[in-house]
C-alpha cells in the first residue's frame, strides 16, 4: 500500500501532476517570482502596511497610537486610555503572537482574556513587544488600534472572537478565499493551525460552502450546530473590491489579504500576508493550481 | 535566468565527472582491502657499546595476522651480520657485531596497519579439559600447580558450567587486582600474594589460572602503539577457545578484544630483547601515528597521494587536524541531506542545520550517549523555561539565564564524571551544549505556543534527521570517498541547485492533502 502510494507520489511529483499547490512550488513559482524581498516589509510590518492602506483610502481599523520607544509607553498610554476598548499588537508579530485585546469592564478596570489586567502589566507587555519578544529578537514597535466589533453575521456562526476572511490574490486576481472562525478548542483564535475552523467560500456566489477543522468537513459549526453551508456573506462584493485594491497598491503580486467585517464600518483590512498558507485548499476542498494557471505570472 | 542556471549546472557537472574519471584507474590500483583503522610507523632503536668482544642483539619482530599487517620492514645496520630466525610461532631478528666493530646504533623499522577485533565466545561452550598441550604446562613464572593457584582457580570456577562463565570469573578476579607500575618480572603467585601487579604479573596470573582449569593459555608480548617514544612493552594473554586464540588484556580490561593500536610481537613467556651481557645497552621504540585514508594503501605511490585534486595529501600533511578536515567535507553532505529531508520529505526540525552539528558531536560521544545528553539538556532547559516564561522575562536576558544554567550543569556533570569515573558524563565536553540549549529553548517556547504534541513531534523529527546525518557521518566509506574524490562536493552543489528548483509535493503534504489530490 505504502509502496504504491510512494510510486504514485514520485511519478506525479516528477510530472508535476497535482492540482494542489505544495509549499515548494508556492515558494519557487509564486513567492520568489512575484514578491521582491525588499518589499516584504510592507506586509510583514503592520504599521507600514496600515500607512500604505491609509494613503490609498482603503478601510482599516483606526490606529490609536504607535509606540516605538520604551520611554514613550506611559506618555502614549495617557493619551489613549480614555478608549473603551483597544487591541495591542506587535508590528512584526506572526501567527497572532503577542496580540492583547483590552476592554474596560463596568467599573472601568481593564480586562484581557477574561481576567483583570493592571496598567503595569500592560506596560510590561508593550515593553516586551518593543524588546522583540514576538519578532524573533529584533526590536519592534507596538501598534495600538481600535477594537473591532464583529458584524452579527459572525455571531450567527460563533459568538466569540473575531473571525476574518482570507483572500489570496495573484497579480490582483482573487484566486481563493476562506472564512476563519474560532472554535471552543482554539481559545478565540481563528487560525487553522491553532484549532480554528476554515470555511470554504464560493467566490462567484458569495456564499459559504463547508467547514474544515483540520480533520473533517462539516455543514454546521461543530460546537453549536449553527448553519454554515450556503450562508450568504454580507458585503462580499466590497470584500473582493477592497482586496483587489490592496493588491494594486502593494508592490507584492502574490498575497493573502485578511479582512474583518465591523458592525458599523463594514469590511476592514486587518493584515496583508506575503506567505499565505496552503490550508485554504483544504477548506475549499480544492487544489488552487487550476485557478492559478488561468492567471499570467504563474510559472510552471 | 533559467538559461544561465542550466549552463552552470551542466558545466559544474561535466567538470566534476571528467576530473573524477581521471582518478578512478590510478586509485583503484592502490586500493587497500585490509581497511585498517590505525596506521603507525614503528622504529626499534638499539644502542650498544661494549668494546673488545663479539656482541649480539636478539629481538622478536612482528608478523602479519588477521588483525595486523606489517609492511616496509627495514633495518639499518651496515657491516653487521643480520638474520631473521623462525622460532616456533615467533620470528626473531638477530644482529651480530664483530669484534672491534665501532658500530653502536642498530635500527629496525616497519609500518603497522591494525584493526580492532572483538571476538565472540558462545555461551554454551563446555569446559573440556585438554591434557596434552604445551599450553597447560607449568613454567618458571607461571606456577600452574602451586597450591594457592590451585585453590584460587577452583574457588573462582566453582559452580560455573560453561567456558565463558569460567573465563569471565577468572578475568574479573585478575582485572580487579590493583595495578602498580612494577618493572620487575612478577610471577603468577607473587602477583596473587602481593595483590598488586603490572601487566606482566597480571597476565601470568590469568594464564596460570586458565591452565589450572585445563584451558590452554599463553602469554602474548607486544607494544601499545601511541604517538610517542617509549621503552615499555606490554604483556597480555591469549586463550584457546574452539581452536582459536582469543586475546584478553587483564590490565586494561579487554575481554576477548584487542584494540587497533596493539602491536602483537611474540607468543610465550620470553624477553622481547636479549643481548650480550655486561655491555652498555640502551633502547627505545619510536612510534608515529600516520593519518591515512582507509581505502588507499599507505604504501601507494607518491603520485597518487599527491594527486592535485585529492585531499589525501592534506590529510597526511597534518596541517589540518583530521577531525576538522572530516567535518569540513561532511558539512555540505549533511546540508544536502537536510535539504532533502526538509524539501522532499517535509520533516520539520528546530534550526535548519542544527542536526548536522549534533550528528557530528554524536560521532565523538557515541550515538546513545549523545542522544541521551541531548534529551537531558532539552529536559533541563524546558524545566528552567517554565518559571522564566511565567515571570515574563525579556528574551535576551532569559537566554542568558538558560545558557548559564546549562553551562553550570555541564561543568558539574563533567566534574562528577571525572571524580567517579563515569565516562558518559565526561563526554559532555564534546557536546555542543550551547547549540542544543538554544534549540531546547525553542522547544520550550513551542510547548507554550503550540502545545506538547506539536512540540514533541518536531523534536522527534529533529532527532530523526540527526540520526540520519549520524549514520552518514559515521560511514568510513563516505568520508574516505570525499577525501579521494573532493569533486563530490561539486556534485553536491549540482544536486542542491536542482533541489532548489524542485516544486513537487513533499511526502508529508501528499498525506496532508490526500483527500483533495
Amino acid at each position: 500500500m505504502i509502496v504504491i502510494k510512494f510510486k504514485d507520489w514520485l511519478r506525479r511529483s516528477f510530472t508535476n501532476d497535482f492540482d494542489v499547490l505544495g509549499i515548494n512550488e508556492r515558494n519557487v513559482s509564486l513567492i520568489y517570482t512575484n514578491n521582491k524581498r525588499k518589499y516584504y516589509k510592507f506586509a510583514d510590518d503592520k504599521v507600514l502596511a496600515k500607512k500604505k492602506l491609509d494613503t490609498h483610502n482603503i478601510p482599516n481599523a483606526t490606529t490609536y497610537a504607535v509606540v516605538e520607544l520604551m520611554g514613550d509607553i506611559q506618555k502614549t498610554w495617557k493619551k489613549i486610555k480614555h478608549h473603551q476598548a483597544m487591541a495591542i499588537k506587535p508590528a512584526n508579530g506572526s501567527g497572532g503572537g503577542g496580540i492583547k485585546i483590552l476592554k474596560k469592564n463596568a467599573l472601568g478596570a481593564w480586562m484581557s482574556s477574561g481576567k483583570q489586567i493592571s496598567e503595569k502589566e500592560i506596560f510590561l507587555h508593550m515593553g516586551s513587544i518593543i524588546m522583540g519578544r514576538y519578532s524573533l529578537g529584533s526590536n519592534d514597535r507596538v501598534l495600538i488600534e481600535e477594537c473591532i466589533t464583529p458584524h452579527r453575521f459572525f455571531a450567527e456562526i460563533y459568538p466569540a472572537g473575531v473571525p476574518d476572511f482570507r483572500v489570496i490574490l495573484l497579480k490582483g486576481k482573487p484566486i481563493m478565499s476562506m472564512l476563519r472562525v474560532p472554535t471552543d478548542r482554539s481559545d478565540g483564535k481563528a487560525n487553522l493551525h491553532q484549532g480554528g475552523l476554515g470555511i470554504g467560500v464560493d467566490m462567484e456566489q458569495g456564499k459559504l460552502t463547508h467547514a474544515y477543522d483540520g480533520k473533517a468537513y462539516y455543514d454546521v459549526h461543530p460546537d453549536n450546530s449553527k448553519p454554515i453551508k450556503g450562508k450568504d456573506i454580507p458585503y462580499w462584493k466590497e470584500i473582493l473590491e477592497i482586496s483587489i485594491k490592496v493588491a494594486e497598491c502593494f508592490p507584492l503580486h502574490y498575497i493573502g489579504v485578511d479582512i474583518v467585517i465591523d458592525k458599523v464600518q463594514g469590511p476592514l483590512i486587518m493584515e496583508v500576508n506575503v506567505r499565505p498558507g496552503l490550508g485554504i485548499q483544504m477548506a475549499n476542498k480544492n487544489g488552487m493550481k487550476k485557478i492559478l494557471k488561468k492567471v499570467q505570472g504563474f510559472m510552471e | 535566468m533559467n538559461k544561465s542556471f542550466k549552463i552552470v549546472v551542466l558545466a559544474v557537472l561535466v567538470v566534476a565527472i571528467v576530473s573524477m574519471s581521471f582518478k578512478i584507474i590510478p586509485f583503484s590500483k592502490s586500493l587497500d582491502r585490509f581497511m585498517p583503522s590505525k596506521v603507525y610507523e614503528v622504529d626499534y632503536n638499539f644502542f650498544m657499546k661494549g668494546g673488545d668482544k663479539e656482541m649480539f642483539i636478539k629481538t622478536y619482530v612482528p608478523q602479519d595476522n588477521e588483525r595486523q599487517k606489517i609492511l616496509r620492514k627495514h633495518t639499518v645496520a651496515d657491516k653487521v651480520n643480520f638474520k631473521i630466525e623462525n622460532e616456533k610461532e615467533n620470528k626473531r631478528a638477530i644482529w651480530k657485531l664483530t669484534k672491534g666493530s665501532n658500530i653502536n646504533n642498530i635500527n629496525y623499522s616497519f609500518t603497522f596497519k591494525g584493526k580492532a577485533i572483538q571476538y565472540n565466545i558462545a555461551d554454551n561452550l563446555p569446559i573440556t579439559k585438554s591434557f596434552s598441550s604445551q599450553f597447560l604446562n607449568e613454567e618458571k613464572y607461571i606456577e600452574v600447580h602451586h597450591s594457592k593457584i590451585d585453590s584460587l582457580a577452583k574457588s573462582l570456577a566453582l559452580g560455573k558450567t560453561n567456558l565463558k562463565s569460567v573465563l569471565t570469573s577468572l578475568y574479573n578476579f585478575v582485572y580487579h587486582i590493583p595495578s602498580a607500575p612494577i618493572r620487575d618480572v612478577t610471577s603468577a603467585v607473587t602477583a596473587f600474594e602481593q595483590n598488586q601487579a603490572s601487566c606482566n604479573g597480571k597476565a601470568r596470573l590469568f594464564v596460570a589460572l586458565c591452565r589450572n582449569r585445563g584451558i590452554p593459555a599463553k602469554l602474548k608480548g607486544g607494544l601499545i602503539l601511541e604517538n610517542t617514544k617509549k621503552r615499555i612493552s606490554h604483556l597480555w594473554a591469549e586463550v584457546l577457545v574452539n581452536d582459536k586464540w582469543i586475546p584478553f588484556d587483564v590490565l586494561n580490561g579487554h575481554f576477548a578484544y584487542l584494540p587497533s593500536n596493539y602491536l602483537e610481537i611474540y607468543s610465550g613467556d620470553h624477553f622481547l630483547i636479549t643481548h650480550t651481557p655486561n655491555v652498555l645497552f640502551d633502547y627505545s621504540y619510536e612510534i608515529k601515528n600516520i593519518s591515512f585514508v582507509p581505502f588507499i594503501n599507505v604504501t601507494a605511490k607518491k603520485s597518487i597521494i599527491n594527486h592535485p585534486v585529492s585531499l589525501v595529501k592534506l590529510l597526511q600533511s597534518k596541517i589540518m587536524p583530521k577531525s576538522v578536515l572530516n567535518f569540513l567535507v561532511l558539512l555540505p553532505l549533511g546540508g544536502l541531506l537536510i535539504a532533502l529531508i526538509k524539501n522532499v520529505i517535509g520533516l520539520k526540525t528546530y534550526g535548519v542545520f542544527l542536526p548536522i552539528l549534533i550528528a557530528f558531536a554524536l560521532t565523538y560521544t557515541g550515538y546513545f550517549t549523545g542522544v541521551f545528553l541531548f534529551m537531558l539538556i532539552t529536559l533541563l532547559v524546558t524545566i528552567i523555561s517554565i518559571p522564566l516564561n511565567n515571570w515574563g522575562l525579556l528574551y535576551a536576558p532569559k537566554m542568558v539565564v538558560i545558557l548559564s544554567c546549562t553551562v553550570v550543569s555541564m561543568l558539574i556533570a563533567i566534574l562528577v564524571g571525572i571524580q567517579y569515573k563515569i565516562t558518559w558524563l565526561t563526554s559532555f565536553s564534546f557536546f555542543p551544549v550551547i547549540i542544543v540549549s538554544i534549540m531546547a529553548e525553542r522547544f520550550a517556547r513551542a510547548i507554550e505556543e503550540d502545545g506538547y504534541q506539536k512540540a514533541i513531534n518536531t523534536i522527534v523529527q529533529t532527532l530523526l534527521t540527526t540520526t540520519l546525518c549520524y549514520v552518514v557521518f559515521s560511514s568510513v566509506v563516505i568520508h574516505s570517498m570525499l577525501l579521494i574524490f573532493p569533486e563530490l562536493l561539486l556534485i553536491m552543489i549540482v544536486m542542491s541547485l536542482m533541489l532548489g528548483k524542485w516544486i513537487g509535493l513533499r511526502v508529508f503534504e501528499y498525506s496532508r492533502f490526500s483527500t483533495i489530490l
